[in-house]
């Protein structure tokens, strides 16, 4: 609650339960404010999450923790194509911004080294998406005729199976 | 250069792009992902009860205290509470992982760096451990034996007897291998003063566990922010001073006393559990075996659009799992990697090194892929 009085433009929602959970929409400058609040902390963990139904569609959520006041806070806010880098203010956001920027498509302004971080070289897509297929869309394998890799499109020999329970048990 | 992702030293499919001048590091750029699986996206196809294998999974030296954290994630969103003695199992199986995991750590470590046999008598003690999980939940390594809501079963009398008897010889065993490596001077040329990180460095990298402690700050969620029965239990954190190589390998050597300490606890309360205590009658009435199978035909519900960050100290630190509920299937299962961060700056830390010093660097941060690609 102080902290809304404090940063009135950049907090838009304080949730309480289970945790501590800012709605914000200038996370890397209130990142930086923030830093001499939780002094000395750091950034946990850095992720997207995907909500294809919304204008914005991925949610990035920040994990903080501090030290000296044992608190986590986490801060989230829904982004279109691209935001401002936070490794400037915590280094450690690096690779978490890379794998977000491979698997959501967000592009992180100023970011020193945006490349591709988990998926095959050349990989093509966005998979943590929704609507991205879980199967993917290529399979690789190798080729005795050519002597290499070669990549062509998924071939199921059953077709992937997932079961939704719409069960009015315990709902 | 390419270091790996076939070299022995790179712990399984690293593939780090070296620029050298001489035999001095310039610049490492580690390429992971070899081993990607897309965990995260197959969790979101998977109830919730389906799921949690997928953990033992992801680091697959120390499994349960994986399993552990997924458990704690879905306990808080489904608002479940475990009974004590099986938080005290709970915990006495995570110790028994942190053994399993820093043996690991340490007698490969040592490998790298030339020491074959502390690896060999590191790994007698280990087949003893994976004995344990069998015992325990049937297999070996991807136990599957810590479930939200409580553990899978039970452990009787006689295996705990089993346990005590094996922490009892286990100091012994680890004080062979540090008659081995401790004083050794080979040991110490190869690890003192290699990989240095300031205190300033660890936080600012955002480092966890023995990486961590190693650089003299001592956190450990255990203490910090207690889960399970921790806080009433009795251990020490053990801190280095220097943020070498060699002082993450006496914080390592020490945690493993300090859990034989705990396993030993655990022990103690267990045995004073009356027998059938934590189990529910779910195979005595005909009632509770019909809710037992819905539970686990169509899985169990989480509240829509909550959301949870769980995080419990993992042996090589902090991993985490964000949970977003969706009926039975989680929305979004995100895994906060401990590898993960520390090998992100990898850079940081071997520059200005000798490429032999890389081995050294890479074996401290005791790196498991299947945790880092995910």
């Amino acid at each position: 609650m102080e902290l809304t009085r404090l940063y009135p433009r950049w907090i838009h929602g304080v949730f309480l339960s289970p945790q501590v959970t800012l709605q914000v929409t200038h996370p890397v400058e209130l990142l930086g404010s923030f830093r001499g609040v939780l002094h000395p902390g750091y950034l946990v963990d850095l992720f997207g999450t995907d909500y294809p139904r919304q204008g914005r569609r991925t949610q990035l959520t920040w994990v903080l923790w501090g030290y000296t006041r044992s608190a986590r806070v986490i801060f989230q806010t829904s982004v279109g194509g691209s935001h401002p880098t936070g490794t400037l203010v915590y280094p450690v956001a690096n690779w978490f911004e890379r794998e977000i920027w491979e698997m959501f498509g967000v592009r992180f302004e100023g970011h020193p080294d945006l490349r591709r971080l988990l998926t095959d070289y050349g990989f093509v897509g966005r998979p943590l998406r929704k609507d991205f297929p879980v199967v993917g869309y290529l399979e690789v394998r190798f080729s005795e005729r050519a002597k290499r890799v070669v990549s062509r499109g998924v071939t199921l020999t059953q077709e992937f199976r997932v079961f939704d329970f719409q069960s009015p048990w315990q709902s | 250069m390419n270091f790996g992702p076939q070299h022995p030293a790179a712990h399984g499919v690293l593939r780090l792009i070296l620029e050298l001048d001489g035999e001095v590091v310039v610049r490492a750029d580690p390429h992971v992902g070899l081993l990607h699986r897309g965990t995260e996206k197959l969790l979101e196809q998977k109830n919730l009860i389906q799921g949690l294998p997928y953990f033992d999974r992801l680091d697959y030296v120390s499994m349960m205290a994986y399993e552990h954290v997924y458990s704690l994630g879905v306990e808080s969103l489904a608002g479940l509470e475990v009974s004590r003695p099986d938080s005290y199992t709970r915990v006495l199986f995570l110790e028994l992982t942190r053994l399993l995991n820093h043996l690991m750590a340490v007698t490969t470590h040592a490998l790298d760096v030339g020491a074959l046999t502390p690896f060999l008598w590191g790994f007698e003690e280990r087949e003893k451990l994976m004995e344990f999980y069998e015992r325990a939940s049937g297999a070996r390594m991807h136990a599957a034996y810590i479930r939200p809501g409580g553990v899978t079963s039970p452990v009787g009398v006689h295996f705990l007897g089993d346990i005590e008897s094996f922490v009892r010889e286990f100091p012994a065993r680890l004080n062979e291998i540090e008659e081995m490596l401790t004083n050794n001077r080979i040991w110490r040329q190869r690890l003192v003063d290699v990989g240095v990180v300031t205190l300033d460095q660890a936080l600012r990298w955002g480092f966890s566990g023995p990486m961590l402690r190693g650089s003299s700050w001592g956190w450990d969620l255990r203490v910090g922010s207690p889960y399970e029965v921790y806080s009433e239990l009795n251990f020490s954190i053990p801190v280095g001073l220097q943020g070498d190589c060699f002082d993450r390998y006496l914080v390592r050597v020490e945690e493993m006393r300090q859990s034989c300490y705990l396993i030993q606890q655990c022990i103690d309360y267990l045995r004073g559990v009356p027998p059938g205590l934590s189990r529910g009658d779910s195979s005595v009435q005909m009632e509770n075996l019909i809710t037992h199978f819905k539970m686990f035909t169509s899985g169990y519900h989480l509240p829509r659009d909550l959301f949870v960050y769980a995080s419990a100290e993992a042996p090589k630190g902090e991993f985490g799992t964000y949970l977003v509920g969706d009926g039975h299937k989680p929305w979004r299962c995100r895994l906060r990697a401990p590898g993960f961060v520390h090998l992100s700056s990898l850079d940081g830390m071997v520059v200005d090194h000798m490429i032999a010093d890389v081995v050294t660097v890479i074996g401290t941060q005791d790196i498991v892929f299947g945790e880092i690609d995910r």
